[in-house]
């Protein structure tokens, strides 16, 4: 049931109805706040309205609650728009991704979500 | 008679044996000290047209009083409210902290005439009784009148977010600076006289979002100051409830750094002026505002 929630917001996302993709979005409950894949769509919609640190956020949130590519590439994606060549390659890069992304966690001190669970 | 009450530092002392309640009488008794200890000399700024005596006691209201009251955490005080609402013939609050806005608090507005709140949402932007206002400079900030700029950029804060990561990294390289990273909210280790020294010779504050609400502090005590503020304009926050204001806006940390690096002393001079010219009219408009409602 959760998970055809969310594929019809990535339809819309896909489909670049993203205002009606943030409103579908913005009905779903807190049973949704530890999901992935959700967070990764609350960041695609931040992303594809330019709203870079939102969207960084919430994937770095995301980070916490499992691992996934399509997260780790759109971080790479955003550093490096954001001009951050050498985060960006770290991040992009399955070696050396971890170590950057958990070195960045501890630098943004708001993302852990260890003393909320 | 106009009397003025501030309730924020008199919330109930935490004492419930139920975890959840007590974290939460906990975090108001906090707030409410936190709130005292640092807005009054921002309240009392935007209330200085208006006539009005301090009483410390509620004891000291007498039927038929107007009182306007400086308070927090009021989600907790429907009984108060509708209590005071029969002793005085009007109720002005000053609504202090709320920056999440969770809380339903229209049974508690609805016993007051008016009401000013900093933490703007949108559910208040078409509200008649209420009016947002700047969440204000912590007491104690002070322009020293330093005559020399040495600082192109300063920050002190937690780097809570990737917007402020971020901002620091763009910055980093652009010198003079004056940095201080923290580790919580409300921890400086950073006296008050050497925030204003800081700030008196810093010619640009980059002003990122809060932990939550994208005003803070740093954006006003940047203007109290003489600093030319670079604001996040995510959601176009700061053109909705401060229209035509002067700040510097950017959606990226990196947009700021062809100004930082590039604008001559007298643009920053020009910049600078005009940014303290308008908070001084909006301090202006807004004490007249105050004065003008409570009557």
């Amino acid at each position: 049931m959760n998970e055809t929630k969310l594929n019809k917001i990535e339809d819309l996302i896909k489909n670049k109805k993203i205002n009606q993709a943030q409103l579908e979005i913005s009905k779903l409950g807190p049973e949704f706040h530890k999901n992935i894949n959700y967070l990764f769509l609350r960041s695609k919609i931040f992303y594809m309205n330019k709203l870079y640190y939102q969207a960084l956020d919430a994937l770095l949130i995301a980070t916490e609650f499992g691992e996934d590519d399509k997260i780790y590439d759109l971080i790479s994606k955003i550093y490096k728009i954001l001009g951050n060549e050498d985060l960006s390659k770290k991040i992009s890069n399955p070696d050396t991704r971890l170590k950057a992304i958990n070195t960045l966690k501890k630098e943004v001190t708001g993302i852990s979500q260890k003393e909320k669970s | 008679m106009i009397k003025l009450f501030w309730n924020t530092h008199n919330q109930k002392k935490p004492s419930s044996t139920n975890k959840k309640i007590r974290e939460k009488e906990e975090l108001d008794y906090g707030w409410g000290q936190y709130h005292k200890k640092s807005s009054d000399k921002w309240i009392y700024e935007i209330l200085k047209k208006t006539k009005y005596s301090i009483i410390d006691s509620l004891k000291n209201i007498e039927k038929d009083d107007i009182l306007i009251i400086v308070d927090s955490s009021v989600e907790e005080k429907n009984e108060l409210y509708t209590k005071l609402n029969l002793i005085c013939s009007k109720i002005f609050l000053f609504h202090l902290g709320d920056e999440f806005g969770f809380h339903n608090l229209f049974t508690v507005y609805d016993n007051c005439n008016y009401i000013w709140r900093p933490f703007c949402s949108s559910k208040y932007f078409k509200n008649e009784k209420v009016k947002c206002i700047p969440i204000g400079y912590k007491s104690g900030v002070l322009y020293k009148n330093e005559s020399n700029r040495k600082y192109k950029w300063a920050f002190t804060g937690t780097p809570h977010k990737t917007s402020r990561h971020d901002l620091l990294f763009q910055f980093s390289k652009i010198e003079p600076f004056f940095c201080h990273k923290t580790e919580k909210f409300d921890r400086k280790n950073i006296s008050v006289e050497e925030m204003n020294n800081i700030l008196s010779s810093t010619e640009f504050i980059p002003c990122p979002y809060g932990f939550f609400h994208p005003e803070t502090y740093r954006v006003f005590e940047a203007l109290e100051c003489g600093c030319i503020p670079i604001v996040e304009s995510a959601y176009d926050y700061y053109d909705r409830v401060f229209p035509n204001n002067p700040f510097i806006k950017i959606n990226t940390w990196k947009e700021a750094k062809p100004i930082l690096e590039g604008w001559s002393k007298d643009q920053i001079k020009i910049k600078s002026k005009e940014c303290t010219a308008w908070w001084n009219n909006q301090k202006n408009d807004l004490q007249d505002f105050i004065k003008e409602k409570i009557k």
